[in-house]
């Protein structure tokens, strides 16, 4: 407590200068108590969340890799892998982030070590196949850093082992005195600042195999330059992101999409290399050209190319319709010329309440949650973006999985609302459910994208997804949608039918979750189990449906004010009711299991009280006749919004 | 999911209970199936405290945890459940361990949690089954009085709990129950 004091004494002018909020955006993050701005309680501070990174001093960042395991058994009874292969794929796995020309990451497997235990916080980078019993996880990157701005000084000792980690003789990181740990330069640190980065590998769980041949279905064995490579840009600080899916067309996500699909080998081979994505956030956090002097790993040096050049970034704020700050939601850019997702980032950027006693975070009031309200999305410039939001409401991904500013908007239950795009001029509460999207020219900076959630609402008889299912090949799955339900909506002024959505997934994960049509319909209930659906003349319809890989699929509708206006009198009129339809077809681009797409149900579970609501239908004869699903409640959803 | 999928011909559909779309990068992603059976404890509790420590040379979080009602297993009053990574402010380069998707819990909040018995280290504490997974928010409570308001207390809230309490209900019944069977 005393040295924390003083520290934050020492180092008050220079925050100033330095923690000025850059808006939220993709990396890991950690408390910033520096500013010891007094918290809710006695002994508690507010703690704004900022970014881990490596100091440029520490770049490039030297690596061990412990050799205690060698070979490195296999737990499936196959051959054990040598360790120095094992080595070449972890170099191999550095070198596709080192190896971005816009990024001045660099980390470098220096040496090896010898360590029987487990990883620890003792200055050494250290990549190891041992791991603690009870080890949960296939592999982990945990991360020390610092949650206070600090100035080392000469013979500091950082880790509390009793040996000095700062050397007054450096200007970069080392092992100055050759006992095997790092020491840094002596100077100023600021909170966020990675001291200590340790990669494990499960071997008493997983074979990693290693090469194209080696790939196979086996859940229990994967590639190990895939694993790596995930873990590796944890490393250097960037975080989950929630892109599994770049296009209609491309099943594959980001390398930091926070599953594998251990069972697709194209899903791993996938793995191995960068989206835009991840290559963006190495690059904003490191970026080329950042620095005239030589000797910064910044300066751009043959090869290389300035962060500038191809990079600009795109910044707003996510509201919801009430005007609250939408914190941890998923903002994302989408080329508007080829319809793949280039890069997302967190909204918002968090602030916990942090206890200095025990050392805990705790959740603040939801006004005091957040220091800056701009989410930050560097994507490359001269293109053409929607931009748009989804939320982290783990489909695919929860907040809980990216980082802690995304911890917090899912604690508080900010997670539900419907995705949607920004309307440019006309963005508002009530523009549209997803559009109309505006196609912004991205040459330079765009600051002011300021998405306000749409206010609508979702019309589903069902509860959450709760299995996947397969529809039979050609047949129909159909929702009831009561008119009654849509009017409920109406205050006055009428009502948007804006869009629809199917929870929908794929088996493989290098696959697209692809049906043959999605339908908005009318039909009859006829009272007997069974409905008519008028699937000749629908009122809307997309052929093919392309779904999202464990998320709802959203279809949108144009024109939606309308479509609620003449559809829904016409409806009315002749007493029927809207139909939400999804046909199945088969996969025209199949994974490696060949399993169609698979759609989301809701398990009647009697026992536990739920009901079936009996608007959930079946037609396995071409859509002639519709029976009542006695098991599930499908979660098809309409989307509708009051006219204001 | 192909390893973890269960699939079941029910009427006209054939059905793959929840299963993980893959695994993790970090962690095994686990059915429910898997996740009950690898629970020594299954609790919806409270988080009372939380506190972090050092084990050895690694940061760890013990976060205490009042237990209002067991599914499986058997617990009474306190349960502490042990999670990687943690903060020291109390040193002269204060520190944390950030270990990605590892939980991390608020005070008040109140979850279904699926719970392992740890080895070794933390006698009679327990970790979350699947690094995040076996963790359930039914709701945060307030922290201040001057927080409660209406979006995070009242009968909005209670019904709120009660639906993620049901619908939780409706998941891992049937599951527990079976396993209890067998």
């Amino acid at each position: 407590m005393k040295n924390l004091l003083r520290l934050s004494l020492c180092t008050i002018a220079v925050l100033a200068a330095l923690t000025l909020p850059l808006g939220a955006s993709g990396n890991l993050e950690t408390y910033n108590i520096s500013a010891f701005q007094p918290g809710p309680f006695p002994g508690t501070v507010l703690a704004p969340l900022v970014d881990i990174k490596w100091d440029s001093r520490c770049i490039s960042v030297p690596y061990a890799v412990n050799d205690f395991l060698d070979p490195i058994p296999n737990v499936l009874g196959g051959p054990p892998l040598d360790l120095a292969e094992a080595e070449d794929a972890l170099q191999e796995a550095f070198d596709v982030w080192n190896d971005i020309p816009t990024s001045f990451i660099d980390m470098q497997i220096v040496r090896n070590i010898t360590n029987p235990n487990p990883r620890s916080f003792d200055m050494v980078n250290e990549l190891t196949f041992v791991t603690p019993p009870g080890f949960p996880a296939i592999a982990s990157s945990p991360s020390t850093s610092l949650i206070a701005d600090s100035f080392f000084v000469d013979g500091d000792d950082i880790d509390g082992d009793g040996d000095s980690d700062v050397s007054s003789s450096l200007t970069t990181c080392a092992d100055a005195d050759g006992d095997g740990d790092i020491e840094f330069p002596e100077g100023f640190y600021p909170a966020g600042t990675i001291l200590d980065n340790d990669v494990q590998f499960s071997a008493t769980t997983f074979v990693f195999t290693l090469g194209d041949a080696a790939l196979d279905t086996n859940p229990s064995s994967l590639d190990l330059v895939t694993v790596a490579v995930h873990e590796f840009g944890h490393s250097h600080g960037v975080a989950h992101t929630a892109i599994n899916q770049i296009s209609d067309m491309e099943g594959r996500g980001s390398a930091m999409f926070p599953t594998i699909d251990t069972s697709d080998p194209v899903d791993q081979i996938n793995g191995r290399s960068l989206h835009i994505d991840d290559i963006a956030y190495s690059s904003l956090y490191y970026p080329e050209g950042i620095s005239d002097d030589p000797e910064h790993p910044g300066w751009v040096e043959p090869g290389d190319i300035a962060f500038e050049d191809v990079f600009t970034t795109i910044k707003g704020s996510v509201t919801d319709p009430f005007g609250s700050v939408m914190i941890g939601g998923s903002a994302f850019a989408e080329n508007a010329t080829t319809r793949e997702v280039a890069v997302s980032a967190v909204t918002a950027r968090g602030q916990l309440g942090f206890d200095l006693f025990t050392g805990s975070p705790f959740l603040l009031p939801l006004a005091d949650s957040f220091v800056d309200d701009q989410y930050l999305i560097p994507v490359p410039k001269g293109k053409r973006y929607f931009v748009g939001v989804e939320a982290l409401d783990s489909e695919p991904v929860g907040g809980n999985q990216v980082n802690f500013t995304g911890i917090i908007g899912s604690l508080y239950g900010l997670q539900i609302f419907d995705e949607e795009y920004w309307a440019g001029p006309r963005e508002s509460f009530s523009d549209s459910f997803t559009g109309p999207r505006y196609k912004l020219n991205v040459n330079r900076p765009r600051t002011g994208i300021d998405i306000v959630l749409e206010f609508n609402g979702a019309i589903t008889p069902s509860g959450a997804v709760d299995a996947f299912a397969f529809a039979p090949l050609g047949g129909y799955l159909a929702v009831r949608i009561p008119i009654s339900e849509i009017e409920a909506f109406d205050f006055g002024s009428g009502v948007r039918i804006q869009g629809m959505t199917f929870p929908t997934t794929s088996f493989d994960a290098s696959s697209v979750p692809a049906f043959e049509a999605a339908y908005l319909a009318v039909g009859v209930d006829n009272g007997d189990g069974t409905a008519s659906i008028d699937l000749k003349v629908p009122f809307r319809e997309e052929a093919p449906f392309i779904g999202q890989p464990s998320d709802q699929g959203p279809v949108h509708f144009a024109s939606s004010a309308n479509l609620g206006r003449q559809a829904l009198g016409k409806v009315k009129r002749r007493g029927q009711d809207f139909f939400l339809v999804l046909k199945a077809g088969p996969n025209p681009l199949p994974g490696v299991s060949a399993f169609p797409p698979a759609v989301g149900v809701d398990v009647i579970d009697a026992t536990a009280g739920e009901i079936n609501f009996g608007r959930s239908f079946i037609s396995t004869d071409g859509g002639v006749t519709f029976n009542t699903l006695s098991s599930f409640n499908l979660p098809f959803r309409l989307i509708v919004a009051p006219i204001l | 999911m192909t390893r973890n999928s269960v699939k079941t011909p029910l009427g006209l559909l054939t059905v793959a209970l929840l299963m993980a779309a893959g695994a993790s990068a970090s962690t095994l992603q686990l059915t429910d199936r898997q996740m009950v059976d690898a629970s020594d404890l299954v609790i919806v509790g409270e988080c009372l405290e939380m506190k972090s420590e050092w084990v050895g040379r690694n940061l760890m979080t013990r976060y205490t945890f009042k237990v209002d009602e067991v599914w499986a297993g058997q617990a009474a009053g306190l349960v502490e459940v042990v999670v990687p990574g943690g903060a020291d402010a109390n040193r002269k380069f204060p520190v944390a361990t950030v270990w990605p998707g590892a939980p991390i819990f608020s005070p008040n909040e109140r979850a279904l949690l699926m719970l392992d018995q740890l080895p070794l280290l933390y006698e009679g504490a327990y970790s979350v089954v699947g690094f995040n997974q076996g963790r359930f928010t039914v709701a945060i409570g307030p922290l201040t009085a001057a927080k409660s308001s209406a979006s995070t207390s009242g009968p909005a809230l209670q019904r709120r709990e009660s639906d993620v309490l049901s619908k939780l209900h409706a998941r891992f019944d049937d599951l527990i129950a079976a396993k209890g069977a067998r």
